[in-house]
């Protein structure tokens, strides 16, 4: 399993955006080195767990620890270290969109790596988008190229730091089928690596061929968290809608078939 | 009733204090700017081009026309009172005190931080500031400080040539309609125009870049996730920057009066 240096855990993490509650009193602590599922029915909160998670969006209450230190209180250098080991990918790619490709992959790099030969830049850009398929114009503006590459270049631009820790929100939105198959196999291989993966998904192929844990997301809380396992086989009539809407009813199998379905899981 | 005003009171505590911590962060951040070796670099330099180079022909429009206005008028009017001597200290007041940095800022406003306010406020919509967030860049340091400098230095570049343009290059088309020797001109142009106009005028500049670009930077990051509220922040900024820069104008120039 892949070391990571970092822990993260939020502590009573409530949010709200135009007096709307997003999130009601969240505490969870991100499991290092495997993968997490969030899902959750529509509006559930789960892109904004995410964020803030990645502390992209500052809580209204409540504490992201990173280290067991509040992300608030990290001095700018850690929390530019801690950034180039954390990537994001946004559901709608939320590239850059005044720069071309390889300016959407540049940027991080020049960011973090400020003495890296221009050289060294084109050569990682290259090698970056030739590892996740990518075959299209790099000096083509983001409006200008498809929404699957969009997403390859949007997990382009997070994997382009080599961060330990990935969180994806709905890889499987706006893209085409190829582009889907491309984008789990890049998954399925950041998880072999190692690295510590947080997903928000609706996708049955994702959650159930790469889910170590899951998180339930209902009425705005954490409902239900634990291991593929337990959240699958769980008789919480809650917990079984969900994961019956995400996973095409798996969940109505019983434990037998599980195991028959996939013998690691017990 | 009560309540509502209580609520009113405390949105505007918390604007105010939210607006106060953005201007010392773009001051701070300003400082680190300067010294780093920064990736916004690119961005100071669009901003100088588009706020100051592109601008150049509309200054120098304004400048000379304005310049033009006050020779003709000044040498038509002055002379019966005995006073043609009053054109070059009202030419030094007008176009290097007063509407020299009062035009230059208006012609700021509304090309430059119509812009920056839009530009911003698309970014948020489009999750593009999140998106720098989570790469590790500091948008205000990438994003607003760049501007913030870029509108600031241009402004006062601008100015000086707005009154190269209002003095010297009026001048030339005023000698069309009311022929001054050039010597003439420009040898009473020095002897009645006070060292302290120039520094006023600067300083006047200075004070409305920093006006400009907070106001349009801080209006483009408020958006909050709607495309309809982009013109509504743009005219936010514009607003402000106007009232700000016209108030601003009108504090430094008494205080000039009581100082020099």
């Amino acid at each position: 399993m892949h070391e990571t240096n970092y822990s993260i855990e939020l502590q009573d993490i409530t949010v709200t955006k135009n007096k709307h509650l997003i999130l009601d009193d969240i505490s969870f602590k991100v499991p290092m080195g495997i993968t997490t599922i969030i899902v959750g029915l529509l509006g559930s909160g789960k892109s904004t767990l995410l964020k803030v998670i990645n502390s992209i969006i500052v809580p209204d209450s409540g504490k992201v620890l990173v280290n067991e230190k509040p992300y608030t209180s990290m001095s700018a250098t850690a929390i530019k270290t801690y950034r180039r080991s954390s990537g994001f990918v946004f559901q709608d790619s939320a590239l850059w969109a005044n720069k071309t490709v390889f300016q959407n992959l540049e940027l991080p790099l020049l960011y973090h790596f400020p003495d890296m030969d221009k050289e060294d830049v084109i050569y990682k850009v290259k090698r970056t988008l030739n590892m996740l398929g990518f075959e299209g114009d790099i000096n083509k503006r983001p409006s200008d190229i498809s929404a699957g590459n969009r997403k390859l270049i949007s997990f382009a631009r997070a994997l382009i730091t080599d961060p330990d820790i990935l969180m994806i929100d709905s890889p499987e939105t706006s893209i085409d089928f190829a582009t889907h198959k491309r984008i789990i196999s890049i998954i399925k291989d950041l998880k072999l690596r190692g690295k510590t993966l947080i997903i928000c998904t609706y996708d049955e192929h994702i959650t159930s061929m790469l889910a170590d844990h899951v998180v339930v997301l209902f009425n705005k809380k954490i409902y239900a968290s634990g291991s593929y396992r337990e959240i699958v086989t769980s008789n919480d009539p809650v917990v079984k809608q969900i994961m019956s809407h995400v996973l095409d009813k798996v969940s109505n199998f019983d434990g037998d078939i599980l195991n028959l379905i996939n013998p690691d899981l017990s | 009733m009560i309540e509502k005003i209580g609520a009113n009171i405390r949105e505007k505590v918390t604007n105010f204090s939210y607006a106060a911590g953005f201007f010392l962060s773009l001051i701070k951040e300003s400082f680190f700017f300067l010294r780093q070796k920064h990736v916004g670099f690119k961005v100071l330099t669009m901003q100088i081009l588009f706020t100051g180079f592109e601008a150049l022909s509309v200054i120098t429009l304004l400048g000379v026309a304005l310049g033009v206005v006050i020779i003709v008028q000044g040498l038509a009017i002055l002379p019966q009172f005995g006073q043609g001597d009053l054109i070059f200290t009202i030419l030094d007041v007008v176009i290097t005190r007063e509407l020299g940095p009062l035009l230059t800022a208006f012609v700021i406003i509304a090309r430059s931080a119509t812009a920056i306010s839009t530009e911003l406020g698309n970014m948020v919509v489009s999750n593009e500031i999140e998106a720098y967030v989570s790469v590790g860049i500091d948008p205000i340091s990438y994003l607003a400080v760049p501007r913030f400098l870029g509108v600031t230095i241009s402004i006062i570049l601008l100015n000086l040539y707005f009154n190269l343009a209002g003095l010297v290059g009026s001048y030339f088309i005023a000698q069309f309609i009311h022929p001054v020797t050039f010597a003439e001109y420009f040898r009473n142009l020095l002897i009645f125009s006070k060292p302290a106009s120039i520094f006023i005028s600067l300083f006047k500049s200075l004070v409305f870049g920093i006006i400009i670009s907070f106001t349009a930077t801080y209006n483009g990051f408020r958006v909050e996730g709607s495309t309809t509220e982009i013109p509504q922040v743009v005219i936010k900024s514009v607003g402000q920057g106007l009232t700000l820069c016209i108030i601003a104008n009108a504090i430094i120039t008494a205080l000039s009066h009581l100082w020099f």
